[in-house]
């Protein structure tokens, strides 16, 4: 676990983001978007299809420019951050590349960039381990199921040890039971390395079950519609049982949230 | 290697198919009527190359030169081409349109220009060579280049990847896949832009040969350049295939 040097992860205030069309005209997907993150927190997101999370997330990563607001990651500019490498990205699809064997797909990071690697954190090798991918380190990504694909992504998004990790449906394309490992697993890795966790889905039960708050947007324009906190429900180390009838009350609200929104 | 050993058909079949033609050219032609100053048989031909083997050699020498240069200097050209495109989108812009257009001029008119050129040596052969090649891979190394996913490109950025990294270890491998399917077909097309060259001016290589045992009804020689022709092609698509086997290994798995 890092000393975090900044207790707010990320702060967005008024904050307008979107894309600009090819008239040049910007055209606003999140409107008026307040939200502060505590360093540290675990915060899932969900919303219909279109609000805006994904663009939310591209703007924290500083692959969008906000078009107007303040929107402060770790306590400086989202291009800072970025730059020093403590925001990382996991994707739906896992992006690893097809002709970089496993190990070296972890190792990307440290080969790319001017930042000098830090040589404090775990090596690849031993996140694979973690990830419960040892013995797979010289096969290549078409070789893996997607579970294991996807388990590769997050250990080469932990290789450069970042502080905030974003992960936009990283788990959609898989089957529920690994699904439900793979939770098990982030909560154990974020309870290890203490990171902010921003996590999008469309599971009303991942939503649930892995945040200490659950973001719920609205869309046309994207807004925040509730924020819910589940810490009073979970123990300090954010564990709940999947049967827990107050996680199925909460499962509950939060889908008539979606339905209202 | 392997994949003949477990599926034997995949020789024979072929292997029987090119012998039944061989057959059916030795034993039928000649009983049809065609005379030997038209087609020789095979059993001719194969006579030719033990006769003037000498010749044979001499000739082919020149036009394997030619055709690899050619293939090296237009395939070189093309995929640094394709580089600087993409890395600049304005010089892509002001420049392919007239590539485009460049390459509406049929090789078979544009070889007597550079013969004029550049002269009777062996330079002019490498560049119509060169020129044949330069356009299908050019294309090719483009649409490779740019065959990287948003996804690819926005894990590259969160990286804080420069530019050049982002084609040394994104654009490039993405587009290798793309360069050797041009590679297959100007391994090929190298070898016909060589002989083209060699037809129009000069009297060496196999080319000139062709045109000489043309002229001179020396079916035999004739048949025999056309053979090595084909067989130098072969080998060069045989030689990119082994290449591509050893840098796309992922792709095997
Ligand atoms: N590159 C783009 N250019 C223009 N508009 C875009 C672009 N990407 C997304 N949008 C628009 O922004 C809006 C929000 O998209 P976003 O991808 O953030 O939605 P999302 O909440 O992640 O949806 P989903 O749950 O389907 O992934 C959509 O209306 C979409 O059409
Ligand atoms: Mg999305």
């Amino acid at each position: 676990m890092r000393e975090d040097r900044h207790p707010v992860a990320i702060a967005a205030e008024a904050l307008d983001v979107g894309y600009r069309a090819r008239s040049g005209r910007a055209v606003a997907v999140l409107q008026g978007f307040d939200l502060t993150v505590p360093a540290g927190e675990f915060l899932t997101i969900i919303g219909p299809s279109g609000c805006g999370k994904s663009t939310f997330l591209r703007a924290v990563a500083d692959l969008l420019p906000p078009l107007t607001g303040t929107l402060k990651v770790l306590g400086g500019a989202a291009a800072d951050a970025r730059l020093r490498r403590e925001v990382a990205f996991v994707f739906q699809d896992s992006t690893l590349l097809p002709w970089r064997t496993v190990l070296a797909n972890v190792e990307l990071p440290h080969n790319v960039g001017r930042v000098a690697a830090r040589n404090t954190g775990p090596t690849a090798a031993e996140l694979l381990e973690l990830m419960g991918l040892k013995g797979f380190e010289g096969r290549y990504p078409a070789q893996l199921s997607g579970g294991q694909r996807q388990r590769v992504a997050i250990a080469r998004a932990l290789v450069s040890e970042p502080r905030i990790l974003l992960m936009d449906e990283p788990f959609g394309a898989l089957d529920e039971i690994t699904r439900d490992r793979l939770n098990d697993e982030l909560l154990r890795i974020w309870r290890q390395t203490g990171c902010t966790i921003l996590f999008v889905t469309h599971s009303i039960m991942e939503a649930a079950y892995l945040g200490q708050r659950v973001l719920v947007l609205a869309a046309n324009p994207g807004r925040v519609h509730a924020l819910h906190d589940l810490r009073p429900l979970k123990g300090a180390d954010g564990a709940i049982g999947r049967e827990d009838p107050r996680l199925v009350e909460v499962m509950g609200e939060l889908r008539r949230d979606l339905e209202r929104c | 290697m392997r994949d003949m050993v477990r599926q034997p058909w995949n020789v024979i079949l072929p292997a029987a198919g090119a012998l039944s033609i061989l057959l059916v050219w030795q034993f039928l032609l000649p009983v049809a009527g065609v005379p030997s100053y038209i087609v020789p048989t095979p059993v001719e031909i194969g006579r030719i190359f033990a006769r003037e083997s000498a010749l044979l050699w001499t000739n082919l020498w020149p036009t394997v030169q030619e055709a690899l240069l050619g293939f090296l200097l237009g395939n070189g050209v093309a995929v640094l081409l394709a580089v600087l495109f993409v890395l600049n989108r304005y010089v892509q812009a002001a420049y392919f349109p007239v590539i485009l257009f460049l390459n509406t001029i049929p090789v078979l008119a544009l070889a007597p220009v550079i013969i004029l050129i550049f002269g009777l040596g062996m330079l002019p052969k490498v560049i119509i060579a060169a020129v044949i090649c330069f356009f299908p891979t050019l294309v090719n190394m483009i649409r490779g280049l740019e065959s990287v996913s948003n996804n690819e490109l926005e894990l590259f950025r969160v990286l804080s990847a420069t530019k050049l990294e982002t084609l040394w270890k994104l654009r490039l491998p993405r587009a290798l896949p793309f360069l050797f399917a041009s590679l297959r077909i100007a391994s090929a097309t190298a070898v016909i832009g060589a002989v083209v060259g060699e037809w129009i001016g000069s009297d060496k290589g196999l080319g000139a040969m062709i045109i000489q045992a043309t002229f001179n009804y020396q079916s035999g020689r004739l048949y025999a350049a056309i053979t090595l022709c084909s067989c130098l092609a072969i080998l060069l698509f045989l030689l990119v295939v082994a290449i591509e086997k050893v840098v796309l290994r992922y792709e095997r798995h």
